[in-house]
């Protein structure tokens, strides 16, 4: 864990901004380990020593190797597996690449034989998380390289590599290969290679904390089994931002076989830290709810003014592209000098601004959390967030993105687009001035991607039951996976299904023997389109009617446009021509948008931790004690709640109850943050409709729920007969589930990475169009016909564990049984209900039947009609 | 107006049809059940290339259709288009279903209009008592075609499928997601895809269309 220790504290107020910039570093030495004199560059260059070499590398830059770089070569060389974590811009990427070549210079200390015609066999991958961030990671991986003169062949594999490099790499794998999860799970679709991949000494996977807890974590975790399979000696190597679960981290990495226990390397962490918030004047004014906050446009592009590079991250797509445009109206002459950011744009467009930045060319550039990783940007000399970061880990890493060079301060603006953010944001600092990081919760064998892995490798040289069990096994995700389980994977691919019902005309993978393999060409093809689907959700390709892609947005959000219909891309303003074979064909409009595409993931919820932290703000203010300027700024808010309802304890749970015609609100404030609050939203809701037959209509953000209803509630005689209770939660949760669909949604990537859904490449779209079905048609399906199907049962559990937070809705309904409730009648919505009552009501739950609610609403409509 | 009914009776251009809530439009006067997009066997479609769907939701199709036919004392049955979902979807299973739904209803006559997805199929249903009719054909004064397209001369009505139309039901405060539905619109009557294996398309009527919903068990009038 990493130890933050507050050094300077200063506070200035000036002309409604206040700044408050603090230093963090670390408690353990950060001093460059001293060189030791019999280690001085010898002038004899033709026998340095391997430690020679590396050493005269890094005076030749002016610098000296740190401790921490020095005990991650030692621990690479004794054969140890391990994580290293730190800030971004420290080092990292040395203390683990420079391990492996001077392994390889003690190997080969003859220069003369040093041969760049025949460079030597595969030894090292290198795992990138992003494909945008390969060529980058190359440039940085290859300066030592050539300064150091050595053979080696370094070169990518990813989505974007061209098909002759592809090619030519299969025959010969150069000596280091920079690749993605998903161009290494292809890699292990031939089986060819298997010998090559044999003689791999090292594993390197880079920006290991965002590969963790995913998907695409697992692809990792199961690829890497098969490699130690492959090479027994393999040592793992992960970089990482500092998270609260370190040692969980590294077990993940390095498997549950290990004989040697993963070594977990802190680097240095001695970066300047400077946060400060732009409240907004008068603050009587400032909005109580909302999420795009341009309001602050000219604030904000003052601050741009006042730097030579800044990096504006919102929280959504649709954020940035707002903020592009506003801060272009504000500002025209930066036409040119500001750009937008995110994951849906095209790569060629994405190079253009990642360029812009690297060079300086850029003045300001609006992102999501695509600019997140790797990428160096030294010329960023700001960092400007929208909204709030939701967690104080990710402040942390974002403040980071600025001040990249050795030295430099990390400058970071916070601007709210509420009031109630500042109170998020003074709890995320009280955080980081704790040292309390957030901890990345893993995944718990997800079968699909088992499935995939499976035939995955039944493609690649093909398995026998007993062995790759066996070696599934040794992945942290998947040490717990039952025979069962097990032998339903192999019924799944081999059958479709259960061996009962076996289908006839069924065909993926085939068993002969105890040999279970691939042999149809059209399997093989159709699988390795899949496996890069993990991430994708069907995405459609933005193109100008002349040519040109600009990037992918959702299908959900284009099928719901018309022709003619204008919304915001890439900084632009396009309308809809027309869709065809699976491309939205644009061009460029006048006027304002009328749509706003909206992206799926965008909005991530309260972390734990800092929901904690947010209570304890709030309840500060219960007892009167505002302290920082944010919570100060926010004094006239915290009376008005008081006044009208109540500020409340950490102890206590506050419900407001709002009543008219009709028209039912009961307001609670858990403050766990929104995927909670959604479980328990839906939990609750299907408690209360089971005391009376009505529809409830609900609304969750990070700090509560919203409960509506066209019947009064009774809600003390609900709460008496044990509202929160944990009993039965999970059967309750299941229930309401079904209701809310929410299994529905969550089984899209199920269906997409268990290749029950053909992705299909671009263009090639015609010929799988009719094995085209939506995941809602197979789960229904499975639903009527295989109910005991595991992909249902992972499906629930996903739902339960990452949509609902399981874990965290049992310890938050724990915690509110044991609060005091503190039930209150407002005569007007108050300011912590505010942005709840705003927000659209999305989910339901019913005890009507369809046809009984349906006919409610045609009446509604019809009186609205009759008015 | 709100209706609710399990079939509900309705007059287009004088013609008095049923509308079935399981997803079929009857019309008494010529004893004759139409219904559209079958889609037969295309979960074999997909098992064939390594995706797995359960078996039986040809079967549930059949039977649908099946109690509709018990259910209005049908005479003739016109498929609508789509009844197959591709060559490779006419297995020995799917193929046996349909030998016995034929064996058991010797007395219907079985009416088929080609869909796109029936390309190639002449041959193949050779073994089953079906008339196939061009796109266009009459019935009495009704025409009937896979694609929604103008009525034929001499008829004011178009019977017709292909779109799987699906009605989005939302109010302010509550939405019941994709219903399935029957579409009238310019003469045009789209019908719901019967199949259970296939999908929808949302559709967005205009001022002077109709359409009924499906929901649940029960056909409703929007």
């Amino acid at each position: 864990m990493i130890i933050v220790r507050i050094s300077r504290f200063r506070i200035s107020l000036s002309a409604g901004k206040v700044l408050l910039s603090f230093c963090v570093h670390q408690s353990t030495s950060c001093r460059a380990a001293p060189l030791p004199t019999n280690e001085l560059p010898s002038l004899n260059v033709k026998h340095r020593t391997p430690r020679q070499i590396i050493f005269d590398y890094f005076e030749s830059k002016g610098q000296k190797p740190f401790r921490f770089q020095l005990d991650a070569w030692k621990a690479y060389q004794a054969g140890s597996s391990g994580l290293v974590h730190s800030a971004t811009g420290t080092g990292k990427t040395l203390a683990v690449w420079l391990g492996p070549i001077l392994e390889w210079l003690r190997q080969n200390k003859n220069q003369d034989q040093w041969n760049p015609k025949s460079p030597p066999a595969l030894r090292v991958l290198w795992i990138t998380p992003l494909k945008a961030l390969a060529v980058d990671t190359e440039n940085a991986l290859r300066a030592p390289l050539e300064s150091m003169r050595l053979p080696w062949r370094l070169e990518s594999r990813t989505g974007d590599s061209r098909a002759s490099i592809k090619a030519k790499q299969l025959k010969q794998l150069p000596t280091a290969l920079i690749t993605t999860p998903e161009s290494l799970c292809l890699l292990l679709t031939h089986a060819p290679l298997q010998t090559q991949l044999s003689l791999i000494e090292g594993v390197i996977v880079d920006e290991w904390h965002e590969l963790l807890g995913s998907k695409r974590g697992i692809q990792v975790e199961l690829a890497l089994a098969r490699l130690r399979k492959l090479s027994p000696s393999l040592r793992t190597w992960g970089l990482s931002a500092t998270l609260g679960n370190l040692t969980e981290a590294g077990q993940a990495l390095v498997g549950c076989e290990s004989t040697k226990p993963c070594k977990i390397i802190r680097g240095t962490t001695k970066k300047r830290l400077h946060i400060e918030s732009l409240i907004p004047k008068p603050m009587e004014r400032f909005p109580w709810s909302g999420h795009i906050g341009t309001r602050m446009v000219p604030q904000v592009s003052r601050e741009i003014e006042q730097v030579k590079s800044a990096l504006v991250f919102a929280n959504t797509r649709s954020q940035t592209e707002i903020w592009y445009q506003h801060l272009l109206q504000h500002r025209p002459d930066w036409a040119g000098q500001i750009a937008v950011h995110h994951g849906s744009l095209d790569a060629s467009v994405r190079e253009w601004v990642e360029n812009g930045l690297r060079n300086g060319r850029l003045r300001a550039v609006v992102c999501t959390s695509s600019l997140d990783l790797g990428v160096d940007f030294s010329a960023v000399d700001l960092v400007l967030q929208i909204g709030s970061p939701k967690g104080s880990a990710r402040l942390l890493q974002r403040a980071g993105r600025s001040g990249h060079q050795p030295g430099a301060e990390s400058r970071l603006i916070f601007i709210p687009t509420n009031a109630l953010e500042l109170i998020e944001l003074a709890a995320a600092r009280d955080a980081i001035e704790q040292g309390k990081m957030e901890a990345r919760p893993l995944l718990s064998k997800p079968l699909d991607v088992l499935v995939q892995h499976v035939v995955t490798i039944a493609i690649g040289g093909g398995f026998t039951s007993e062995n790759l069990l066996q070696e599934v096994r040794t992945t942290q995700a998947y040490r717990f996976l039952t025979s069962d389980e097990w032998q339903w994977i192999l019924n799944f691919v081999v059958h479709g299904g259960s061996s009962l019902g076996a289908y006839p005309e069924f065909h993926r993978v085939e068993l002969d023997d105890d040999r279970y393999h691939v042999s149809t060409q059209r399997i093989m093809t159709l699988h390795r389109f899949n496996i890069g689907t993990i991430v994708s959700d069907t995405a459609m390709k933005v193109k100008y009617m002349r040519g040109g892609t600009m990037g992918t947005v959702e299908e959900s959000f284009l099928s719901k446009l018309k022709r003619g219909d204008r919304f915001l891309f890439a900084g632009k303003l396009v309308e809809l021509v027309i869709i065809q074979d699976n491309v939205a064909y644009v061009r460029r409009s006048k006027g304002k948008p009328n749509s706003i595409p909206r992206w799926t993931g965008g909005r991530m919820p309260l972390s734990s931790e800092l929901s904690m932290a947010l209570r304890g703000k709030i309840h500060e203010a219960s007892q009167g004690r505002l302290t920082g300027p944010e919570m100060r700024s926010l004094k006239s808010l915290f009376d008005l709640q008081q006044r009208w309802s109540l500020l409340p304890q950490t102890d206590e749970l506050l419900i407001e109850m709002i009543g008219e015609r009709s028209h039912y609100q009961l307001f609670l404030f858990p403050f766990e943050g929104r995927l909670v609050h959604e479980g328990m939203a839906s939990v609750l809701a299907y408690r209360l409709t089971r005391q009376q037959p009505t529809t409830l209509s609900m609304a969750c953000n990070d700090h509560g729920i919203v409960l509506q209803s066209p019947h009064p509630i009774a809600i003390e005689k609900a709460i008496s007969e044990g509202l929160f209770s944990t009993d039965r939660l999970q059967e309750d949760i299941h229930q309401s589930m079904n209701a809310t669909e929410m299994a529905k949604r969550q089984f899209r990537q199920i269906a997409r990475v268990s290749g029950l859904i053909q992705a299909g490449l671009p263009g090639q779209r015609k010929s799988t169009s009719y094995v085209q079905a939506s995941s809602n048609l197979f789960f229904d399906a499975f639903c009527e016909y295989d109910p005991t199907n595991l992909l249902l049962e992972q499906c629930r559990r996903e739902v339960l564990e990452q949509q609902l937070e399981w874990t965290r809705l049992d310890r938050a309904l724990k915690r509110l049984q044991q609060a005091k409730i503190r039930l209150t009648y407002p005569t007007r919505v108050t300011p912590f209900a505010f942005s709840l009552m705003v927000d659209k009501l999305r989910e339901r739950v019913s005890s009507e039947t369809l046809a009984q609610r349906i006919a409610r609403m045609q009446k509604a409509l019809e009186n609205k009609a009759g008015k | 107006m709100i209706a609710e009914h399990s079939s509900l009776e309705i007059s287009i251009e004088g013609v008095k049809f049923w509308l079935l809530a399981k997803r079929g439009l009857y019309w008494p006067a010529q004893q004759t059940l139409f219904v559209a997009d079958t889609h037969f066997g295309k979960e074999v479609t997909f098992r064939k290339l390594g995706v797995a769907v359960p078996s039986s939701s040809t079967q549930g199709t059949l039977s649908a259709i099946v109690q509709m036919i018990a259910q209005c004392q049908a005479s003739r049955l016109v498929l609508l288009g789509d009844m197959f979902h591709a060559r490779s979807s006419i297995s020995p299973g799917v193929r046996e279903s349909l030998d016995i739904f034929f064996a058991t209803h010797k007395q219907l006559r079985c009416t088929l209009v080609l869909g796109n997805h029936d390309k190639g199929l002449f041959t193949r249903t050779a073994g089953w008592p079906i008339e196939i009719v061009a796109s266009g054909t009459l019935i009495d004064t009704v025409s009937i075609a896979h694609f929604p397209q103008e009525p034929s001369c001499g008829s004011r009505l178009l019977l017709c499928g292909h779109l799987h139309p699906a009605y989005r039901f939302s109010s302010k405060i509550d939405s019941v997601g994709k219903l399935p539905c029957f579409w009238l619109s310019n003469r045009q009557l789209v019908l719901p895809a019967l199949g259970e294996f296939t999908g929808t398309q949302i559709i967005y009527p205009s001022k002077s269309d109709h359409t009924w919903v499906i929901v649940e068990d029960q056909i409703m009038r929007v």
